[in-house]
């Protein structure tokens, strides 16, 4: 009888991923951990979603790093960075790119905007009206843009870093649930520890600025890395496993809206990649379980009076903590 | 101390003054009620049915084994006594209420149902809120909690009224072990919730309304995304606001105006007068109730008034004849505005001002 | 198992214990017991299948009404007996009932008619097994019920509406429900013993297996003993007061005696009867023999069963009896008579004078004119025996010396056999005129009734008067409830002789009297034992009565007093060897429980960890079951890096990274591993307390 492990051609794969793969993310992780201090679980997270495809929502009040984590992240890979701040008056074409009429050569040519680019950082989208918001998670999602009837492809890597500041309402556009939707996960940075604090504030003012990283990953790298993804073993009772969890949230009486089938979708993704960050060539119910908040809490609605983002993130920890472990 | 107070007057007394403060805090509670209530179900009734026949049965034929029965099942409702009990004891409950309670919508609570019991798990438990009249809360329904564990369950609530609720406990019931009695216990848990009015969309159509009407402030040109005009594009004018459709079309650069957003102020003015009202019914309770139905429904028109300029991106600030809010905008400006109505009475006004809400810039 | 199925189970157990209840009564014949049996089963299996052959509701209403006619036919035509008809009645209905088991309401129908065929059981047995069938009865009718309520509350209350959760089903559950079976079945004995009681009941008590037994009636046949000696059937059981071991005189348990001699069989042509007055302590005095009371009193409770005569028995002389009887009768020869033969076990107290022996003292003239002339007559045709008796009793002169030597002449020359042969007369060469000299003179070799007839005559034709009496050895002595089991094969007949000065006296001239009663020493301790509890079934449960409450309550109360000092004196008084027999015994008791719980236990679990996830590398599972008896038990919505992380003992962690390498990630663990995952195993059971 064959067993699955004779199905697969594991072990070629399982060579080439265990002599370089994980020195590669690693030196990235460590890169990353000279600029934020004692958050290695967010970087491991930004990583994740990094080379799973995804998108990232940062969600946090000002100044604990979300800008530092996308600079740093964009500045460890030897690639292309741009950085959009939103505005109120920041218009669609702002970040897509704008034809214009080149009266030279009597016809229209197209401006690329900063969207062209392979890591965004989009800072404080919630401040800009919904028609620009939506403008650049339709290019997110497709990960090409369409200006008047011409496609423009998005160059790979194609990451989207969105910081969100949740304290403030006045003047601010919160992201409808359906736009939430496209960001594979969104994470909170937090206070750091009482250790790490004090190693920020005796740190000298460069030391910590992105801007004194070097690469450690080519953009051939990390679309390497990517592909591996794929290959990520996930058993069935795993697949299993998220199916229950999406369907739980989709069930629970806390919950006015549960988790899209993207949310699934995404949840199985972010796993695979998260295994492979933590140096496996396979998922284990831990990857699924630690992810599940990051990937599902801001694709689902809470009941009136419980939609604050820890009340949801609650009630996500306590549907997955309430679902059998496959064994 | 409920354990003490029923039956002999002299303890209750000394325990009335022992716990002086304890029983002014529970006066609701009373001198006779005891710790546990106890009613029989039907199966149960059927039961004791049976066991009264089977007894005088047994006294009539003085058949032995008739008399075992009988004492069978009497050791039925002692083993039945002893498991109720075992079940209910030691189970704690405490909720854990949303920051923001709207009046007449589902609310969602949260217990935290308990078993200290070092050993036995409780089954079967139903636990209800304490105040069943003035709420409607589903009752919690456990299957078996084992001994030491700490389960919560979410309960949709309803309250049907703003204002404060003094909640005051829970019942927990049992029909364990067998079904024929259904025993229950009072577990104290006082707390308080303030219950926002109801925001109900149609009053919200009023609010549009109000802004039709042109009591708002009309759209003037600034900074923000709705296309206001177009016009000539001057040297003053950033290149971004090039329109260049239309410059392509009429051959001249041709700049895009926008609608201001920011600075949006109103004012929500409440005034709370209890005058009544044109027509005078002719039964003195209808009319009180009536009117109190309309001032019900003026803080529910303020209330949804406040959250459509809230979201709308609007500062805004109440004023009643009672007291007056500063304008400002967000989330929490609109809870502030909430909490006032949630408590608001009508108050004495001048005569010349009925009951209604206006809206101000 | 999933909960339906369990529920399914405990349902069927339910009707398992209705159909044992009701088979306890005889009432329903093997064959529609088996017919039974077989339809609850063939439910059973469908239903745990998961097919259940469900009859409509229309189809199902129309066989209950034809099932209460085919009661009522039985009752009013066949039976003729309520209890019978309702047995039958009530057992198939539950089967029809089995077949329509949909909601719960049918399956509270279904439990009610259990009770009623316990409640049958009851009203028609009074059997020791009923005892069983009770506590069967309580601990599945406890596990039902409670199964049952949890899942109709669950059903009604439960927001979601599937299958009940499997949790409460672990073994514990059903170990606590059979500890408070237990303590139920405590308190209902506790209760029973303190309901109180009224007296006598209006409808007399239920009947019990009646025995066959002859030598009891108005006559008796030479050779009707003969057959019921082998019969082990057991009479009565017979416990005397204030005795704990068997050693005391003979005792014989007199029924009654007979006068009348016809040379083929004895006759009682003294036939009146005397009712007895009953004094103010509720016995019954027999007048004529209290008065000479100097002798030893022996209080006797005998438990006896129906053998379809009116006699009752006592011990020697019997001069009083008291139990719960509407009167009692007596007639001249000093036997007691029920007004009316009892088709129940009954239980009385006799009380009797031990006889004492007698002096041999010259009779006055014509003494024996003190009693009828029946007890001197004679057939005809003896005159052989008359003279063969003269020359026995040459030289004695007092009629005690005679008859003792009449008595040790039969004992000595005579053999005890069970068949004499008395058939094969027509082809022996020599045949005497009458039974008694065929004994005497051809034969030799005979039983108890023999002996007894040819005792009797000889002395009559030496002008002793004299009767024969039948009646019981003492049997067999039950050294475990103390107490004599008497069996229809210690039936016995002897010789009561007219004394001057003494009255009437007792002469055995079996010679294997003497072993009569020895001889059915074949009964086991095991068999002692039962017989044991069957008999304080009877007395005390059975027979219970407001007389056994009062002196219950006396009892207790004098034994509550004496308890402390008795408590205290109990360390002092016991020696050494029997405490540290005590001790031996807890210890071993205790151990065998516990080894009985491990197994059960780890059983238990290995058997949880096996049926799920099928692809789990059983050294995982092996190491959770170890960790849970450290109390380490992993949740459910626990991941197993999670649990290592917070079991924090050595190897853990190592081990289910192996663990889920192998899972999850596909890998085929290496010889090394395996190692390392044995040692961590051993090292994580080296912990353990």
């Amino acid at each position: 009888m064959l067993t699955a492990a004779d199905c697969f051609d594991t072990i070629p794969f399982m060579e080439t991923f265990l002599t370089d793969t994980p020195t590669k993310i690693s030196s990235l992780q460590k890169n990353l951990e000279k600029i934020i201090k004692g958050k290695p679980q967010i970087i491991k997270q930004a990583i994740t979603a990094l080379i799973a495809r995804g998108h990232l929502l940062i969600e946090d009040i000002p100044g604990v790093g979300k800008t530092t984590l996308a600079h740093g992240l964009a500045r460890s890979i030897n690639c292309t960075f741009q950085r959009i701040q939103f505005t109120s008056d920041l218009l669609p074409s702002d970040i897509i790119g704008v034809t214009i009429y080149n009266q030279e050569r009597h016809g229209f040519e197209f401006k690329p905007g900063p969207i062209f680019a392979n890591i965004i950082l989009a800072d404080e989208i919630n401040r800009t009206t919904p028609k620009t918001q939506s403008s650049l998670l339709e290019a997110m999602n497709d990960r090409q843009v369409s200006v008047d009837k011409i496609t423009h492809p998005l160059p790979e890597p194609f990451m989207v870093i969105a910081t969100q500041n949740s304290l403030e309402y006045v003047g601010t556009y919160p992201l409808p649930e359906s736009q939430l939707d496209r960001f594979m996960m969104r994470i909170r940075i937090g206070y750091p520890e009482a250790a790490a604090e004090k190693e920020i504030l005796l740190s000298s003012s460069t030391e910590l600025q992105p801007q004194r990283l070097n690469p450690v990953l080519s953009t051939e790298e990390v679309i390497y890395l990517q592909t591996l993804v794929d290959k990520i073993k996930v058993d069935d009772d795993l697949v299993e496993y998220i199916l229950t969890i999406a369907d739980a949230t989709r069930k629970s009486s806390m919950l006015r809206l549960g988790a899209s089938p993207r949310g699934a979708m995404m949840l199985y993704r972010a796993a695979q990649a998260f295994a492979l960050v933590e140096g496996r060539a396979y998922c284990v119910p831990d990857d699924i379980k630690r992810l599940s908040i990051s990937v599902l809490s801001h694709r689902v609605v809470a009941m009136q009076g419980m939609e604050e983002e820890t009340d949801v993130e609650g009630i996500i920890q306590e549907i997955v903590d309430g679902i059998e472990v496959p064994l | 101390m409920s354990y003490l107070s029923a039956p002999l007057p002299w303890l209750t007394a000394a325990a009335n003054l022992l716990t002086r403060q304890k029983q002014i805090s529970k006066k609701k509670i009373g001198l006779f009620v005891l710790p546990r209530t106890l009613s029989f179900t039907k199966e149960g009734k059927r039961f004791i049915a049976i066991l009264f026949v089977i007894g005088i049965a047994a006294i009539n034929t003085g058949n032995n084994l008739l008399y075992l029965i009988v004492a069978m099942m009497l050791s039925i409702i002692v083993i039945s006594g002893i498991l109720s009990e075992s079940t209910l004891r030691g189970v704690e409950v405490c909720r854990i209420l949303p920051r923001h309670i709207f009046a007449g919508t589902p609310v969602i609570v949260k217990w935290n149902i308990s078993n200290k019991k070092r050993i036995f798990p409780s089954f079967s438990l139903v636990i209800d809120e304490a105040l069943p009249n003035k709420l409607t809360a589903e009752s919690g329904y456990i299957l078996k909690l084992p001994a030491r564990t700490t389960l919560a369950q979410i309960r949709p609530y309803i309250f049907h009224k703003r204002g404060l609720y003094k909640l005051e406990g829970f019942k927990t019931k049992t029909s364990f072990p067998f079904g024929f009695f259904l025993k229950g216990r009072r577990l104290d848990m006082p707390e308080d919730a303030l219950v926002y009015p109801n925001i109900r969309p149609t009053k919200q159509i009023a609010a549009v309304k109000f802004s039709k009407s042109g009591e708002l402030p009309e759209k003037i040109k600034g900074y923000g995304t709705h296309l206001y005009s177009l016009r000539d594009y001057t040297l003053m004018d950033d290149a971004r606001v090039i329109h260049w459709k239309s410059t392509a079309k009429t051959t001249k650069l041709m700049a895009k105006e926008f609608e201001q957003e920011g600075n949006k102020k109103v004012k929500i003015i409440f005034y709370n007068t209890l005058t009544e009202s044109t027509s005078l019914p002719a039964n003195k309770e209808e009319t009180i109730s009536g009117l109190k139905d309309e001032f019900e429904e003026k803080v529910e028109e303020a209330a949804s008034l406040a959250n459509y300029f809230i979201t709308s991106g609007f500062e805004v600030g109440f004023k009643s004849l009672t007291t007056e809010l500063p304008c400002r905008s967000g989330k929490e400006q609109l809870y502030r505005i909430l909490r006032e109505l949630a408590l608001i009475e009508p108050a004495a006004g001048s005569k010349n001002m009925p009951l209604t809400v206006v809206v101000s810039k | 198992m999933r909960f339906s199925a369990y529920f399914i189970l405990i349902s069927y157990l339910m009707a398992g214990t209705g159909l044992v209840a009701v088979s306890l009564t005889n009432i329903i014949s093997p064959v529609f017991l088996i017919a039974t049996g077989i339809l609850i089963s063939l439910s059973f299996f469908l239903s745990i299948l998961g097919k259940p052959i469900n009859i409509q509701r229309l189809v199902w209403n129309s066989l209950a009404i034809i099932i209460l006619a085919a009661g009522l036919i039985d009752y009013l035509l066949i039976s003729l007996s309520l209890i019978d008809a309702s047995v039958r009645f009530l057992t198939i209905l539950m089967v029809a009932k089995l077949f329509d088991l949909k909601t719960n309401r049918d399956y509270a129908t279904l439990y009610l008619l259990t009770f009623f065929q316990l409640l049958a059981a009851s009203a028609s047995t009074v059997n020791l097994s009923f005892l069983f069938a009770l506590a069967l009865y309580i601990l599945t009718g406890i596990w039902a019920l409670t199964i049952f309520n949890l899942k109709r509350d669950w059903e009604e209350k439960s927001v979601a509406h599937n299958e009940i959760a499997k949790n409460i089903l672990d073994p514990y559950f059903f170990i606590v429900t059979a500890g408070l079976a237990a303590l139920s079945l405590i308190i209902t004995l506790s209760l029973f013993f303190v309901i109180p009681r009224m007296g006598v009941g209006f409808f007399p008590k239920q009947t019990a297996d009646t025995i066959k037994i002859s030598g009891f009636s108005e006559k008796i046949d030479i050779g009707d003993l003969g057959p019921i000696k082998l019969d082990p059937s057991i009479v009565m059981r017979v416990e005397l007061s204030g005795y704990k071991t068997p050693a005391t005189s003979r005792l014989y348990f007199r029924g009654i005696s007979f006068d009348t001699y016809n040379g083929a069989q004895w006759q009682q042509t003294i036939k009146e009867l005397v009712a007895l007055h009953k004094n103010s302590k509720g016995i019954w005095n027999l007048k004529s023999e209290i008065q000479n009371s100097n002798s030893e009193i022996i209080i006797q409770t005998i438990l006896l069963e129906p053998i379809e005569t009116n006699v009752i028995f006592a011990a020697s002389t019997g001069i009083g009896v008291s139990g719960n009887f509407q009167n009692i009768a007596a007639d001249k020869m000093g036997s007691f008579y029920l007004p009316a033969p009892f088709y129940s076990r009954i239980e009385y107290t006799a009380y009797s004078l031990l006889p004492a022996h007698p002096k041999p003292i010259l009779p006055e003239q014509s003494y024996y004119k003190e009693v009828p002339l029946q007890y001197l007559h004679i057939p005809s045709g003896l005159d052989r025996v008359s003279v063969l008796v003269k020359g026995i009793t040459s030289g004695k002169k007092t009629p005690l010396d005679k008859a003792i030597s009449i008595e040790e002449y039969l004992k000595k020359n005579y053999r005890y056999t069970l068949s004499p042969g008395i058939p094969d007369r027509s082809i022996r060469k020599q045949e005497g005129k009458n039974p008694v000299e065929d004994f005497i003179f051809y034969t030799k070799a005979g039983y108890c009734e023999q002996y007894a007839t040819t005792m009797a005559i000889m002395l009559r034709t030496i002008g002793i008067p004299s009767r024969i009496v039948t009646g019981f050895l003492p049997g067999e002595w039950n050294k475990f409830g103390n107490y004599f089991i008497i069996r229809n094969r210690d039936a016995h007949s002897w010789v009561e002789a007219y004394m001057p000065g003494a009255g009437w006296t007792t002469f055995d001239p079996t010679p294997s009297a003497d072993t009569v009663g020895a001889m059915p020493a074949a009964t086991t301790a095991i068999g002692l034992y039962i017989d044991t509890l069957k008999w304080k079934w009877n007395r005390y449960i059975v027979n219970y009565s407001f007389q056994d409450q009062m002196n219950l309550a006396k009892t207790v109360e004098g034994k509550g007093r004496s308890m402390l000092s008795k408590l205290r004196g109990s360390f002092n008084t016991k020696t050494v060897a029997s405490k540290w027999k005590d001790m031996l015994l807890l210890i071993t008791a205790v151990v065998i429980a516990a080894i009985i719980l491990i197994t059960i236990r780890s059983l238990v679990l290995r058997a949880k960890g096996k049926t799920r996830w099928p692809n789990t590398p059983l050294f995982y599972k092996d190491m959770l079951v170890l960790l849970a008896k450290k109390g380490k038990t992993k949740k459910t919505g626990e991941t197993a890096l999670e649990f290592a992380d917070s079991v924090a003992i050595e190897g853990v962690k190592a081990a289910t990274d192996i663990y889920y390498n192998i899972r999850f990630g596909g890998h085929k663990p290496t010889d090394e591993e395996k190692a390392q995952i044995s040692a961590y195993l051993i090292s994580i059971r080296k912990t353990l307390p």
